[in-house]
């Protein structure tokens, strides 16, 4: 079975008939919901026939590499780009317009007008998404507090540091207190204290029940924060699911060594076929075959400090499905969605 | 209307008058006005008065020459220069004695040097014109700008011409006046009957009401327009090299915030000229002449101005979503910028005849009717009726087309980034899904 074929499975059960109001099908419980989302740009599918549900209250991490469609999906999500086939429901509502204002966002490409002073730019953004000046400065001005920046916020924009400003860009996507929270690698280019911040800032807002979708090519947070992670490749979903689950249908088949001879010598014990990639300290090996004939192999060789038979991390999933050298790939186990 | 359009509205209104390019745009077309008219009254109150000393070299029977320039400079000793306020320089003619030099070159290069060196303003040859001819006259000077005096050499001798004539063939003496004097055209309005039924005074014709308030509507038109509506390129452009245009769309739609932007636009241009007009009525108070300021066409004046925004407004829009940054937007703003000038370069010919055919297409066609049609209404005797509401109408038309056009076209301009769209891209746009 292909693991692409996810998203067309989950579509079937979607009646795309309906149009106007909520779905009972995409159901109540969603705080968004695709259905056989397809969108093309000339000749290119940047997004094909995706499905997808987002359960209120769940964070979700977005994964895949660049030019996978991801940010295209976003912008569907949120109805910058029309579908050219398909149907997307955001908040129990399916003309997205509607529901616009309860949804926050952060663009990957994201910036903030350099002369305005930090409050304007934020008291502008809040009140475009609906929300009364009252109701956007109560909210900015915890959330300056919250992150430090209470001091500037009568600065311009072009006073602030880059880290200063990508948690300003945070506050203007979540002043209006949005119900579902879109952001678009919302860690890239933070230092890991601003990262901390930002992080603890996204939990925050979770344990409110807010819904947060990110991406981020980042596997260790997306492994350490989401409750569900979901994988695009070439446009199609081939990951949907808990970490434990994606994790369970590629099985126990990484062995994890650390070894007195390193790399070299893992190499020249693993058998023929076997992956071996090389973290310095660690080597993971996958396709090693009988685990205990590789520990023998390497006992042999050298002094043997760590043996752990393990799953396999999310960093090692990604590559596997779009390595250098990936096709679609074939889910080893059925459907983790 | 959108609450939203309102607070985009109000965001780039706000902006626009906050900016340092909108105050100098304020401060500065006074002092600019102002430091004119200061200019002017410095350059009168410390224009050189010093005397004008010009060698005349007479070559004239009788020194006839010489002869009228000094009757007549000394006749302008008594009249223009004498009153202080003229503030005129003298005139002075000195005789050069031809015998003092060896040979009519080395006269020259004499009285060169004395005009190189300050003691001359200029010298003057004068010699007979043969037969029948008036004399030929050689004026020598190193500042030629100076045209006062040379103008008046030659009206003083072209007048000692015709009086010799005069004299030569024994006509009564004052002829020469009743030759000179020419028949003047007072220009006056239309009669028209009174209340009481009987014919009122024509009106002698007001300059200030013919060209002075027509080309002041179109300054005010003009830079109001201008003042305002290439922001609007600059602001698109900026949200979309600082990365801020998608956050902006995932707000609120495309054409709502292209709208937002339009409306604070003409904001902007309805606040410029209320402050210009404002300056203008003060000023018109000032000279007492409210009375001749054309309070009935403020009503066209505003909905023209709104229209001339909008459509203006729509093609710089347009060019600041479908590039990226100011180097292709130059290069596209030619054309636009060709387009709204030209009907400033053709309003001289539009006032000379205000309803003649040319005048009457061009105002009607929808691109310069927001120029041309307040133009025309200023300039006496306004056109037919029917035109005003037909071109605001075509205006309109055209507006809300354009609107719609530059609507497309920022939905997907806003969001590209790297090469700048050409003209053909933009019109893809329009037709896109």
């Amino acid at each position: 079975m292909v693991l692409g074929a996810v998203g067309a499975d989950a579509g079937r059960h979607f009646s795309r008939g309906a149009r106007g109001g909520a779905c009972a099908t995409m159901g109540a419980m969603n705080a968004l919901a695709l259905r056989g989302v397809t969108k093309s740009f000339g000749g290119h599918v940047a997004v094909d026939d995706l499905s997808l549900d987002v359960p209120r209250g769940a964070v979700y991490g977005f994964i895949g590499p660049n030019g996978s469609g991801k940010s295209t999906t976003i912008r569907m999500i949120m109805n910058i780009l029309l579908p050219d086939r398909g149907e997307i429901e955001v908040l129990g509502e399916r003309g997205t317009r509607a529901a616009r204002d309860r949804v926050g966002y952060l663009p990957e490409e994201r910036g903030l007008y350099k002369k305005m002073p930090v409050r304007r730019v934020l008291d502008y953004f809040g009140r475009l998404k609906g929300r009364t000046r009252a109701e956007v400065t109560a909210e900015s001005e915890a959330w300056l507090e919250r992150l430090g920046l209470a001091a500037w916020a009568d600065k311009k924009v072009e006073a602030l540091s880059k880290g200063m400003a990508q948690k300003v860009q945070f506050i203007a996507a979540v002043a209006a207190k949005p119900e579902l929270l879109i952001l678009d690698e919302p860690f890239s280019g933070l230092d890991p204290v601003n990262m901390e911040a930002l992080k603890d800032a996204i939990l925050e807002l979770r344990r409110r029940g807010v819904t947060i979708l990110f991406s981020t090519h980042d596997m260790a947070v997306a492994e350490r924060m989401c409750d569900r992670i979901f994988m695009i490749f070439r446009g199609r979903k081939v990951l949907d699911g808990t970490l434990a689950e994606i994790q369970a249908r590629y099985g126990e088949d990484v062995i994890r060594v650390a070894t007195d001879g390193g790399a070299d010598v893992v190499r020249a014990a693993a058998p023929a076929g076997a992956v071996v990639n090389d973290y310095g300290r660690v080597q993971e090996i996958r396709g090693a075959g009988d685990p205990q004939a590789l520990l023998r192999a390497l006992a042999e060789r050298t002094a043997v400090r760590r043996f752990e038979i393990a799953h396999p991390s999310l960093h090692d999933v990604f590559v596997r499905i779009a390595g250098a050298d990936a096709v679609m790939p074939a889910a080893p186990r059925g459907d983790a969605a | 209307m959108s609450r939203k359009i309102l607070i985009v509205a109000a965001s780039e209104f706000a902006t626009a008058v906050k900016s340092k390019a909108f105050v100098i745009g304020v401060v500065m077309l006074p002092i600019f006005m102002g430091g004119s008219l200061l200019m002017e009254k410095l350059s009168r109150d410390h224009a050189d008065v010093s005397d004008r000393r010009f060698a005349v070299v007479d070559g004239t029977p009788d020194g006839a020459a010489l002869a009228a320039l000094e009757a007549a400079a000394a006749l302008r000793d008594r009249t223009a220069t004498a009153d202080p306020e003229r503030r005129e320089p003298r005139y002075v003619p000195v005789r050069v004695d031809v015998a003092e030099d060896a040979s009519t070159e080395a006269r020259g290069l004499r009285l060169s040097a004395d005009v190189k060196e300050g003691r001359l303003f200029a010298f003057v040859v004068v010699e007979p014109g043969g037969p029948g001819a008036p004399p030929r006259i050689a004026y020598h000077t190193d500042t030629p700008t100076y045209r006062d005096l040379p103008e008046w050499i030659e009206r003083t001798l072209a007048d000692a011409w015709r009086a010799a004539v005069v004299r030569e063939l024994g006509l009564a003496p004052g002829l020469v006046a009743r030759l000179d004097a020419r028949p003047r055209v007072v220009q006056l309005g239309l009669l028209s009957r009174g209340a009481d039924g009987a014919a009122a005074v024509a009106e002698a014709h007001d300059p200030i009401r013919t060209y002075l308030v027509p080309m002041v509507t179109l300054f005010l038109l003009f830079m109001s327009t201008m003042s305002a509506a290439p922001q609007l390129l600059n602001a698109v452009l900026e949200e979309k090299q600082l990365r801020i245009s998608e956050f902006l769309v995932s707000a609120v739609t495309a054409f709502d915030l292209m709208a937002g932007k339009l409306l604070g636009c003409v904001a902007v241009a309805a606040l410029l000229t209320a402050l210009y007009m404002g300056g203008a009525v003060a000023v018109a108070a000032h000279f007492e002449m409210l009375d001749r300021l054309p309070w009935e066409l403020l009503p066209w004046f505003f909905a023209f101005l709104v229209a001339a925004t909008l459509v203006y407004g729509s093609i710089f829009i347009s060019i600041g979503a479908a590039c990226s940054d100011l180097k292709d937007a130059q290069s596209m703003m030619s054309p636009a910028m060709l387009l709204v000038m030209l009907p400033v370069l053709v309003a001289g010919a539009v006032l000379k005849e205000p309803n003649g055919s040319f005048a009457t297409s061009l105002s009607m066609f929808p691109l310069f009717s927001p120029v041309l049609m307040p133009l025309r209404l200023a300039a006496p005797p306004g056109p037919p009726w029917w035109q005003p509401p037909l071109a605001l109408a075509a205006t309109a038309a055209v507006t809300a087309l354009f609107v719609w056009a530059a609507g497309r076209i920022f939905r997907v301009g806003v969001l590209a980034q790297g090469k700048g769209a050409s003209f053909r891209d933009m019109l893809r746009w329009i037709r896109a899904k």
